[in-house]
């Protein structure tokens, strides 16, 4: 299981050097609704482009928590219902609640198992809009993830549950909506045991309400599991550090069969012990 | 945001410059010299060959089985004939090493779900897993289905970093007329190249290129060095193909299903031999 | 919802062992030497990566019936070839041709599946030598 220490580390590996960023995008971010996005090179379609990562630290409960151990509290990201409470029926808030009790070894994240949507939009690490006319595309750095958004002209490929889902996207004006559906229902919205169906239908809406900043929002329907439709929205700023890039991550695992992330800027990484030991076996 | 106007517009301006520059046109003349630069090429806005598409590999050893066409022709075949095989030429030290991992082929990083490097993030087994490429003026990015391995390729020809050290390594990507080319480096030494044993350490530095031969045709070309395990390059050519618009790339998660290695015996790296 | 079964003229070629999933070692988990053939009833059909799995009870000779795990080749190969996750229904009646995990338990890998109707479509991992081609795909839903 990876530590907090070692995920703050990792996380610090690209922010660390990014410091100020945070505000001079919170200056930005109340541009108001009318803030109108750069274009790509066709004229015509909104350039989300860049480096971007969550504010606060909804990745640890979406419905808010109290902060600890380094890590900032948070408010509840859930705007709808207005109690940011998220409107589970009975036996599936009895089900979150045994996610939670089980939480420090029953979160799939900390198999470094991809995150799912919305939860690999807020997490710690940052991600990657990739962006061409007629191409959008999201990377993410956690587990290197991604998501293809493809337009919504085709319906959704459902023939399996995916951990990332399948994303169908359009347009509306310049905010990018898209329809996400066939997702498994291992993975959960945050540390705190949050939860889904397979049955899961969400409506993302990405709109840039400055420069350096995305609001998004998610609309999460799952009659089975919740009474009524809900929402939550965050914010995400720009990573425009000169050279920052999304890093590679990758989990080993121990002798106990427990897996750990490992960062690339660390010299352990290397195979160098088990490299030595087979130029000196072969030297025998 | 007047200055901020000023600075854009004087950005634009250098931009533009450089565009029509005559250190661009020598060199573009000097690479078509090399080679003629191919008429009816997809391009992008900035001159550059599109590269961008759903793309398979394509014949090799392994016939491609999996993705037909909906006319119902399976294209990634490619003719019983696939590209000749890499010839690995390797020290003494390292071919005992290789012949004692083609024994542990258990050991492959790859059936533990790990990144599979370069150039084994491109060759897969022909006709299995399509990559999609996104590109712009900045950068090429590959994102394969295979393991979810992803490659942001920056097209500016910057150095690699230090005190970096990945399972894909680090990727640099050039213009050489209509030919991307890639440096890659700063691996850590955990890829195989196969699973039959071949492999690489940390020394390992591939070269790659990318070439658009027509719009439905990439050859693809990688000479693989390490002066610890090759005595020679390994050079590596194929082709990639062009899957039609109604197939897309499907997510493969791997550690999330992965129910095979519990099956190993001991003897195959099973159980206590599972941590590596 | 078209795409899935449209696909319906894929030649399944010969493969050569350890190959086809592209993901592990076939002689790492499984024998090519225990061919095994498997008839019984799908209790669940698991279209995740790397490798699909259906689980199956067998029935036995005057005892109770043996559940297997049959891995398939991996699912996006599968659902090219017009497999859903719907595919395969528990009570379904199959029979596999597969070869047994090396392991001993009553895991193996698929090669070929005959579904109830007859028609025999791919699902192959690894190993198995299926030369005749096309293969259909399993029923629409």
């Amino acid at each position: 299981m990876m530590s907090r220490m070692q995920e703050l580390a990792l996380c610090g590996l690209l922010v660390a050097p990014m410091l100020g960023i945070e505000l001079s995008a919170v200056a930005q971010a109340d541009a108001g609704r009318t803030f109108s996005p750069a274009r790509l090179s066709d004229g015509k379609t909104p350039d989300f482009r860049g480096i971007w990562r969550a504010r606060g630290t909804a990745y640890v409960d979406v419905e808010g928590h109290a902060g600890g151990k380094g890590i900032a509290a948070s408010k509840s990201i859930v705007v709808d219902p207005p109690d940011g409470k998220i409107p589970y029926k009975p036996e599936a808030r009895a089900r979150r609640d045994e996610n939670n009790r089980d939480r420090a070894a029953a979160d799939p994240s900390l198999k470094c198992y991809q995150a799912g949507v919305p939860r690999a939009t807020y997490l710690a690490t940052p991600l990657q809009i990739l962006q061409s006319p007629g191409n959008f595309a999201i990377v993410y750095q956690e587990n290197h993830a991604f998501r293809v958004f493809h337009p919504n002209t085709r319906p959704h490929f459902d023939a399996a549950d995916w951990w990332m889902g399948d994303t169908r996207y359009q347009w509306e004006g310049d905010t990018l909506v898209a329809d996400v559906a066939a997702l498994t229902d291992e993975v959960w919205f945050d540390r705190a045991g949050n939860f889904h169906g397979t049955g899961v239908h969400i409506v993302e809406r990405y709109r840039m309400t400055g420069s350096d900043t995305i609001e998004y929002e998610a609309l999460i329907e799952d009659p089975e599991v919740y009474s009524k439709p809900w929402t939550l929205r965050t914010q995400l700023g720009r990573v425009n550090e000169r050279g920052a890039r999304i890093i590679e991550d990758e989990c080993l695992e121990d002798e106990n069969g427990v897996r750990h992330h490992v960062s690339p800027y660390d010299r352990n990484s290397l195979l160098k012990s088990d490299y030595s030991r087979w130029k000196k076996s072969a030297a025998k | 945001m007047l200055a901020r106007s000023r600075s854009l517009l004087s950005a634009i301006g250098v931009c533009v410059a450089l565009s029509v520059s005559p250190a661009r046109t020598v060199l573009a003349q000097a690479a078509s010299a090399a080679s003629p630069p191919a008429t009816g090429l997809l391009r992008l806005s900035d001159g550059h060959p599109d590269l961008q598409g759903l793309w398979l590999k394509s014949g090799g050893g392994f016939q491609g089985l999996f993705i037909g066409s909906l006319e119902g022709t399976n294209f990634a075949a490619g003719g019983a004939r696939g590209p000749a095989p890499p010839r690995y030429e390797y020290t003494p030290e390292a071919e005992a090493e290789r012949l004692d991992r083609q024994r542990r082929g258990y050991e492959d990083p790859e059936a533990r779900c790990h990144l599979p490097g370069v150039p084994r993030a491109l060759d897969q087994p022909a006709g299995l897993y399509p990559v999609q490429i996104i590109q712009d003026e900045k950068s090429v990015a590959l994102l394969h289905e295979a393991m979810h391995d992803v490659r942001i390729i920056p097209t500016d020809n910057s150095p690699h970093p230090r005190n970096y050290w990945a399972w894909d390594g680090d990727s640099r990507g050039r213009w050489e007329g209509d030919t991307l080319v890639v440096d890659v480096a700063n691996f850590n030494g955990r890829t195989w190249l196969d699973m039959q044993g071949n492999f690489v350490d940390e020394n390992e530095h591939v070269v790659e290129r990318f070439t658009l031969l027509d719009r439905d045709t990439i050859r693809y070309e990688a000479t693989v060095t390490d002066p610890t395990v090759f005595v020679k390059p390994v050079e590596m050519r194929f082709t990639l193909k062009r899957v039609p618009p109604e197939q897309q790339i499907l997510e493969y998660s791997c550690l999330e299903g992965e129910r095979s290695l519990e099956h190993y015996t001991e003897e195959d790296g099973g159980k206590k031999r599972r941590a590596r | 919802m078209k795409l899935r079964f449209r696909v319906f003229l894929v030649a399944v070629l010969a493969l050569s062992a350890g190959t086809a999933s592209a993901h592990h070692s076939f002689a790492a988990e499984f024998d090519a030497e225990k061919p095994i053939t498997l008839a019984g009833t799908v209790v669940r059909w698991e279209m995740i990566n790397p490798h699909g799995w259906i689980t199956m009870e067998v029935p036995e000779s005057g005892g109770k019936p043996t559940e297997w795990k049959v891995e398939t080749s991996n699912p996006n190969g599968l659902m090219r070839l017009g497999w859903t996750k719907n595919s395969l229904k528990p009570g379904d009646q199959i029979t596999i041709e597969a070869y047994r995990a090396k392991d001993g338990s009553h895991t193996a890998n698929a090669a070929r599946i005959t579904l109830a109707d007859g028609r025999k479509v791919f699902a192959g991992s690894a190993a198995g030598s299926t030369s005749e081609a096309p293969s259909a795909p399993p029923a629409a839903q």
